[in-house]
């Protein structure tokens, strides 16, 4: 039986393609424009590398090792050359090509980062669908009063509370740097709770929005039972904003790792991030700027393919054209 | 003897707001017989809607029953259970709505919409359910039921949709149709189509229609009775004819004064002076006083009761000896 | 900006019905308005509250635990804790307040300008608001402190950069719906020009709505500007910023957990504030607002 339409395979796929093809447009445009504010950055790291009592020979020494001597323009088709190859240039601080030092810490930002997010959406959503449900009894009020209390709240101190209560006084878990699976709990929890939070939230807003339209009223009026009109009708509307939103607000939960993995001291990328902005090292901020930005990019992409993807109204829209 | 279909006796419904309780349905009885077309007609606000969706037991929160009964076939619907009550809807009482592009679910195709009722309420297997989709999409005239089964309702046009609700709606032949202004949001022409086809499906199904409407010219051609409502209250109960042969309350005769018939050139047109009641807060004693021409101390203190003045004809006035 | 006593008589009359449906209907609100109240009066009133001032250093008495002299016990340098806090209530509401009003200067008159002109005009606005509220806030915020420098003002001035597109959005939906509205055709019908139509018929009506937002974003601008100045970029010692002072209770947390305890509980406590009675505001003015 035909619950969905036939929805034409070739108008998805020019969809997709179309939302690709402005994607890329984006993706080089964007290392084009951390270029140009990086080269408006006051500072210059070379003097701080070459230290106070330098000479001049030694600074134009160092300039021509980084290529920094080269006019602008150049500097800037090296590096989109060298990004097409995967060089993002070396480090000034590390003294490293920059990739190396992102392969070895991308790995322990995901392992902070996706169990987060999946966290996030399997208890958040549910949370949230269950007090829109029991609108305005206890549950409803408990969970709305415990996800707004964990709203309101800064990471970082939600981080440092964790560490003395779990970390310090219980002695549970470790509460800074890597030595085991124990040791990420607390970073991963600090990181959950607020996002379990905000899709909880979400969630709950856009249950209760589908709730009260008109098309549930007709499914009662027909007199399927409970589960079908809460589940089928609600639920399936209700998810295309809140699915939506979840790729779109995925950005800003990975930005939140640069915080905690500071907090505790987290060898992620993050808080090399963090580091690179204090020390100067460009060449590595460039490269995660760039990455976050490709990542965002990537993530809005996706977010609006879901959205086609689940809901006809945008899905055939393209069809007619 | 002809036991009515459906016997509504003092049903009150209201809704409780901050700002107070409104007191949507007051005391609001009638009754529904077999194979006919019962109209309520009333401005808006006047609660004919909250009466319908109380027959359905749909009503919104912050809104309640909170008295009186309803009997269909002689059974009290609001003593069911939920699941007692779900067994009837659709089944046996159906509802259309106004409102149709808002009525019918964006993410599924009108054909599963409309074999939803039958496969929960028949146990039909899926494709058998599809494929009564597919023909009750042909009984309500819309072209090509095949391929429109497959539509999403937001391609559809507002007629078409209209239709698709109805044929939602009279999938399990259900023996009493509540139709809620089902015609104000589509064009004329379409309008007439619409009560044209639903006429057709009554007479084929033995079915009742309670209509739902504030146009009199839809009461006057398709109607068999009627009932006036006026702030949550009954006010005249009728066959049609009588109705507008001899209307018997004001309000009613205010009414059927308002309609522009250009059968005399009249300078201006008629108007019931003075402004619906307040829901929260209505007139003491009859709710139409403060409106009426024939308003006397009596109509400000005490409500009048519904009086059968003659033989089917109901109305709720103290000229009348109320 | 009242054209008369009459209009300040209206204003202040709406605003107080409205604080007043506030409370009545919504118990959560109610505390929330309590908690602004609180915050808003020690800020107020800190030189009167606070113990002593808030750089006061006293050596010899550092990282002492809460006592009756030291409520809040004394950090590093031997100041106390309470007074920092309380003097750093100023701190977060002012910078807090400020932030939202650059976002609301910026992305009001966008969203108006957007909303009304429609066409390529609206695409140029909506997608830039797009790109910068698509991007994680800190990291956007970060890289303007990087290009102006670290600093309180700077941040404030980052984190503005960072929320203005949700005002311009939110705005921008607004004059949608009333730019086909009869009162604007009508406006045009008698020659108004464009700039009047948008200040005088648009600009009051999009107000309520810019308020909610207001109250519901104030909470992340001072969240995020705490943010920034624990990670060292905004507020410098011996400035009494929350966010600081979080930074600098974080490297005693084992030998003095009070320093870094008491002033996260305090932002808590105006962020929940603001959250509250932002939530009431939004359900009690227009329900269907999507942040």
């Amino acid at each position: 039986m035909q619950k969905r339409g036939g929805s034409k395979l070739s108008a998805m796929l020019r969809y997709v393609t179309k939302k690709l093809l402005i994607g890329a447009v984006i993706v080089i445009l964007v290392p084009t424009f951390i270029f140009l504010i990086m080269q408006l950055v006051p500072g210059d790291p070379i003097e701080l590398m070459a230290g106070e009592r330098a000479t001049r020979e030694r600074i134009e020494e160092l300039k021509r090792t980084w290529g920094l001597d080269k006019p602008a323009y150049i500097q800037y088709l090296y590096w989109l050359r060298n990004l097409l190859t995967g060089n993002m240039g070396y480090s000034y601080v590390h003294k490293q090509p920059v990739a190396h030092l992102i392969e070895a810490r991308l790995f322990y930002t995901i392992v902070l980062t996706l169990p987060a997010l999946l966290l996030s959406f399997i208890i958040g959503v549910p949370l949230g669908v269950i007090a829109a449900l029991k609108r305005g009894k206890f549950i409803d009020n408990l969970i709305e009063g415990v996800v707004t209390f964990f709203y309101s709240m800064p990471t970082y101190w939600l981080g440092l509370m964790l560490m003395l209560i779990f970390g310090l006084r219980l002695g549970w878990f470790p509460i800074s740097g890597i030595s085991g699976v124990k040791s990420a709990v607390l970073p991963i929890l600090t990181y959950a709770l607020p996002s379990i939070a905000t899709s909880a939230r979400t969630a709950r807003t856009e249950m209760l929005e589908v709730l009260t339209e008109d098309y549930i009223r007709t499914a009662w009026a027909k007199g399927l039972p409970s589960k079908k009109v809460i589940l089928s009708h609600a639920l399936r509307n209700a998810l295309i904003p809140v699915t939506v939103m979840f790729f779109l607000y995925l950005p800003w939960i990975i930005g939140g790792a640069v915080i905690i993995e500071t907090v505790f001291a987290w060898p992620g990328m993050g808080s090399l991030l963090y580091k690179s902005i204090v020390k100067q090292d460009y060449p590595v901020v460039q490269a995660i700027v760039f990455i976050i930005a490709v990542l965002t990019v990537l993530c809005n992409i996706l977010g609006d393919i879901i959205a086609a993807l689940l809901d006809p109204r945008i899905r055939l829209e393209q069809e007619e054209v | 003897m002809n036991e009515p279909l459906l016997d509504v006796r003092n049903l009150r419904t209201y809704f409780y707001l901050s700002e107070g309780i409104v007191k949507a349905v007051d005391g609001v009885s009638f009754t529904v017989n077999k194979d006919e077309v019962f109209c309520l007609v009333g401005e808006t606000g006047c609660g004919k809607s909250v009466t319908a969706l109380s027959i359905m037991r749909l009503v919104p929160y912050p809104g309640k029953i909170v008295g009186g009964s309803i009997l269909y076939e002689g059974t009290d619907l609001l003593k069911l259970s939920e699941e007692e009550m779900r067994l009837i809807r659709g089944r046996e009482i159906a509802m259309i709505f106004q409102n149709p592009m808002r009525s019918l679910n964006p993410v599924f195709t009108i054909g599963y919409q409309v074999a939803e009722a039958p496969m929960v309420h028949f146990n039909l297997p899926s494709q058998d359910a599809w494929n009564k989709a597919v023909d009750l999409i042909g009984k309500v005239k819309i072209p090509d039921p095949e391929v429109r089964a497959k539509n999403y309702p937001h391609v559809l046009s507002g007629g078409m949709r209209q239709r698709s609700m109805i044929a939602m709606m009279i999938s399990c032949e259900p023996k009493l149709l509540i139709a809620d202004e089902p015609t104000t949001s589509v064009d004329v022409t379409v309008q007439a189509q619409l009560m044209d086809l639903l006429l057709d499906i009554k007479r084929k199904q033995k079915m009742s229609i309670i209509l739902i409407t504030h146009n009199f010219g839809l009461v006057a051609e398709t109607g068999d009775r009627a009932a006036v409502m006026y702030s949550g209250k009954i006010v005249e109960i009728g066959t049609v004819k009588e109705i507008f042969k001899e209307p018997l309350h004001p309000y009613t005769q205010g009414l059927l004064q308002c309609l522009p018939i250009s059968f005399e050139r009249k300078k201006e047109l008629n108007f019931i002076p003075g402004t619906l009641p307040s829901p929260i807060n209505p007139p003491k004693g009859c709710r139409f006083h403060p409106r009426c021409s024939h308003a006397t101390e009596k109509c400000k203190v005490e409500e009048p009761p519904l009086i059968e003045l003659k033989k089917g004809h109901f109305v709720a006035c103290h000229l009348y000896g109320g | 900006m009242f054209a008369n006593l009459n209009s300040f008589r209206k204003t202040t009359g709406r605003l107080m019905s409205t604080i007043i449906s506030l409370i009545r209907y919504n118990k959560a609100s109610c505390v929330g308005v309590v908690l602004i109240l609180g915050i808003t009066i020690i800020a107020i009133g800190a030189p009167f509250i606070a113990i002593e001032h808030y750089a006061e250093v006293d050596i010899a008495n550092r990282l002492q635990p809460p006592s009756l002299s030291h409520p809040f016990g004394t950090d590093v340098l031997g100041r106390d804790v309470f007074s920092r806090v309380v003097y750093g209530a100023r701190i977060a509401l002012g910078v807090g307040l400020l932030a939202v009003f650059v976002e609301v200067f910026v992305g009001v008159p966008l969203g108006i300008i957007a909303g009304y002109f429609g066409g390529k005009v609206d695409k140029i606005i909506s997608a830039l608001g797009d790109a910068v509220w698509a991007f994680p806030p800190i990291v956007l915020a970060l890289g303007v402190v990087m290009l102006i420098g670290p600093g309180l003002i700077n941040v404030m001035v980052a984190i503005a950069l960072t929320y203005w597109p949700v005002f311009t959005r939110v705005t921008r939906a607004k004059v949608q719906s009333l730019v086909n509205r009869e009162f604007i055709l009508a406006a045009r019908a008698i020659g108004e020009s464009d700039f009047n139509i948008m200040l005088r018929y648009l600009l009051p009506n999009v107000i309520p709505v810019n308020i909610v937002l207001a109250t519901l974003y104030l909470p992340a601008a001072i969240l995020s500007t705490t943010a920034l100045s624990f990670l060292g970029f905004g507020a410098q010692p011996p400035t009494p910023d929350w966010g600081l002072m979080l930074a600098e209770g974080a490297s005693q947390l084992v030998i003095a957990p009070w320093i870094a305890t008491f002033p996260g509980i305090f932002i808590v406590i105006t962020a929940l504030g603001f959250n509250l009675v932002g939530d009431g505001l939004r359900d009690l003015l227009d329900p269907k607002l999507k942040v």
